[in-house]
Order: C-alpha cells, then structure tokens, then sequence
C-alpha cells in the first residue's frame, strides 16, 4: 500500500509547530559556545512571527505567506541535515564493509 | 641498432656534435623536445582545488551586516566571496540569514554540495555562463515539453494514481495559464502550443533575475515545470512536490522495497534541492508592508 503524503501541510500544520522545527533545526546547528537567543535567524524568525500575530483581518495573506516560508525554511534545514547524515552514514557502511572484505 | 639510427637522425636534426660526454650530448638532444613538452603540459590546467578531502571549518562565528537592500556574510572577520572573487552581496536580510545559516550549519568540514543557497547565490553574482534573464527562462521552458506531470504510464494501477495525484494540479495550471494541456503516452513530448508557452514565459519573465535562477534550480531538481509554478504560487508545499516529482519510484518502492541510502538520500537530495530553490524565489519575491491604525 503506498503511504500517502500528507497534502497541503503548510495550511493544516499549525505555525506554532513550524516554529518549534525551525527552532529545533537551528539549536542542532549552534556551537557549545553559542546561545540560541543571541542567534540573528532566531531572532528574525521571532520578529517575524511576532509582526504577524496580530491582524484585523481574517485571511491575512502576509500571515500566510510567512507561514509558508517558514514550513518551506524548515523543511529545508530538515532535509540537509538528513541527506548529511544519510550519506555520511553510507560511507562508515561502504567502508566497513571494505574492511571486512579486505 | 634501431636506437642507433633513431639517436643519429635526431642528431643530425638538432645539429649535435658526436662524441665527448653522452650524458651532455644527451642533455642537450633532449632540451628542445622537453621544452615543447612542458609547453604542451602547461595548457593542461588544473582546478584551484581538486582534492578529495572537505575543508575543515576554518572560522568561528558567521555573521551578516549591512542595510538598505544590500547585505554581506562574514565568516570571523573575513567577508564571503563568490568564487570570481566578488564581494557576497545579497538584497534580502532574510536570504543572507538563510546563507549565514548554511555555512554556521558546517560543524567539521564544509561540504558545498550541501550549501544550495550559498551556490545559487554564487550563480546569479558570478554570472558564469554570461546568460541573461531571458537566456534563463528560455532554459527553464524547455523542460516544459518532457514535464514529468505530463507523461503517463500504461499500467492501470499506476496511472489512476497519477490521475489522482497530478491531475487537480494540472487542472489549476490549464485554469491558471487558460491553456488545455492533456497529458500523453509514449515517448514523444506533449503538445504545447505556442501561445501557451508564451504566456508562461512572460508569467517568468515577470520575477527578476534572483527568482528567475530558483526557478530554473527547482525546475531542474523536480523535472517538473507545473510542479514547481504550482509551488511557488503556494498550492503545495515542497515537500508534496518533491513526493509527486517522484511518485512513480514511490509507487515502486512501495511494492518491492526501497534500499536505504539510495531511495532515501535521493529523497532527502530532492526534496533539499526544491525546498531551497522555493525559499531563493520566495525570499527574492515577498514583499511586506505593514499599516498602523491611528491610535
């Protein structure tokens, strides 16, 4: 059975979960030495989300089009960062299994 | 005695006296040879760096400064550089952030193949192939002919699920662009008519040079130029995109199995590739304006 895809995930995804993965993806690229409050992206991002909060209006399309990027922003981090483990993770496979071999 | 007769014809070629020191004698019969070798080796050059091992993080903090539309990274105290040699400059805080976030990302070694924002920046300032913006948009229609929403397979299964997945948005982009693209069978491309195509060029022509090179990096990585409009005008997100650029090898793994780190790397590869390319037109096209009421 094929497993569907969840379709339009920026909509149904409430923004508030969006930014927890940003948030999350950018704490795993801090060094020991770095505050994630003091980071320039965590500190766009809540300027960001702050600005619109707030809106008169019940389809605001400024609020939606930053919830997209900010899902398309944390996909985009999530990806890399597992493309970047898979492939290292293929290499220890392909090395050990040369050792092994040899 | 072959070696002989070669060693006599070259000396009498380079006018080289008999006799004395066979080390000199051959030191010089072989000057003008090596001298047009070391010319013809010298057309042979090598990359700046062709060697196999990653650069190691060679900076601490990565920051970004500037104002006014112009913003610049810095690695430590040194500015980032295209690899022409120009100065980084990026008209979007948000985007410079994104690239800023690329490099802070590299924890051991940097690894460019992994920095696609950083590279697509490179290409718009750099210009390597000297295109213009319409150069760019011509390249991206071409995929328009073999687009993957437009080809069908012959087996039942699978094609009434490609006519679940693909065919509502098709039908916002035939409703979108007032065009009546059908999708076909076989290996001949499908039937865009000119006008149609037209419309679709101006339709990219109106987003600028930065857009323009993220469509052309989306397009590329999907195989799909519906796909990746469709994505950009935000009726699906990148990561359902990538799912139905690549829903036939879904389809197939599904059934027989997927091996691992070949299905999921060029899952993850894709789905890096589009969501980047989405977030360079998106930073390089939202505006925001923001109006108070009057307290």
């Amino acid at each position: 059975m094929l497993r569907h895809h969840i379709t339009d995930m920026a909509a149904t995804t409430p923004k508030i979960q969006t930014l927890r993965c940003l948030i999350r993806e950018i704490r795993r690229t801090l060094l020991p030495h770095e505050n994630l409050r003091h980071s320039p992206a965590f500190e766009y991002m809540m300027k960001e989300y702050r600005h619109n909060a707030v809106t008169d209006q019940q389809c605001c399309r400024q609020q939606e089009e930053m919830a997209y990027l900010a899902h398309t922003c944390a996909t985009y981090l999530e990806a890399s960062r597992r493309w970047g483990q898979t492939l290292s993770f293929s290499h220890n496979i392909f090395r050990y299994n040369i050792q092994i071999f040899f | 005695m072959f070696t002989s007769r070669v060693l006599s014809s070259l000396q009498d070629v380079f006018h080289i006296e008999q006799g004395g020191n066979s080390h000199h004698n051959m030191r010089g019969l072989w000057w003008p040879v090596a001298h047009q070798l070391l010319k013809q080796t010298a057309r042979v050059t090598l990359p700046r760096r062709f060697l196999p091992e990653a650069r190691r993080r060679f900076y601490k903090n990565v920051t970004v400064a500037g104002n006014g539309g112009i913003y610049e990274v810095n690695l430590d105290l040194h500015k980032l550089k295209t690899p022409k040699g120009h100065t980084l400059q990026i008209p979007n805080y948000g985007l410079a952030l994104a690239v800023a976030q690329e490099w802070a990302a590299s924890k051991d070694k940097i690894v460019p193949s992994l920095m696609h924002l950083t590279g697509l920046s490179y290409t718009v300032i750099d210009n390597p192939n000297h295109e213009t913006k319409w150069d760019t948009v011509h390249k991206t229609l071409e995929y328009l002919d073999t687009d993957t929403l437009l080809f069908r397979e012959e087996s039942e299964e699978l094609n009434t699920l490609q006519a679940k997945e693909w065919d509502p948005i098709l039908a916002w982009f035939n409703q979108k662009f007032d065009a009546d693209i059908k999708p076909c069978a076989g290996l001949f491309g499908a039937d865009i008519p000119d006008p149609v195509r037209e419309t679709i060029r101006r339709y990219l022509l109106s987003y600028d040079v930065w857009a323009v090179n993220g469509f052309l990096y989306g397009v590329e990585a999907l195989k799909s130029v519906i796909l990746t409009i469709a994505a950009a005008e935000r009726k699906i997100t990148a990561e359902k995109a990538a799912f139905l650029s690549r829903l036939e090898l879904e389809y197939q793994t599904s059934h027989w199995g997927s091996v691992e780190w070949a299905h999921d790397l060029d899952k993850q590869e894709v789905t890096a590739r589009f969501s980047a390319a989405l977030l360079f037109i998106h930073f390089n096209t939202w505006q925001a304006t923001t109006k108070h009421k009057a307290k």
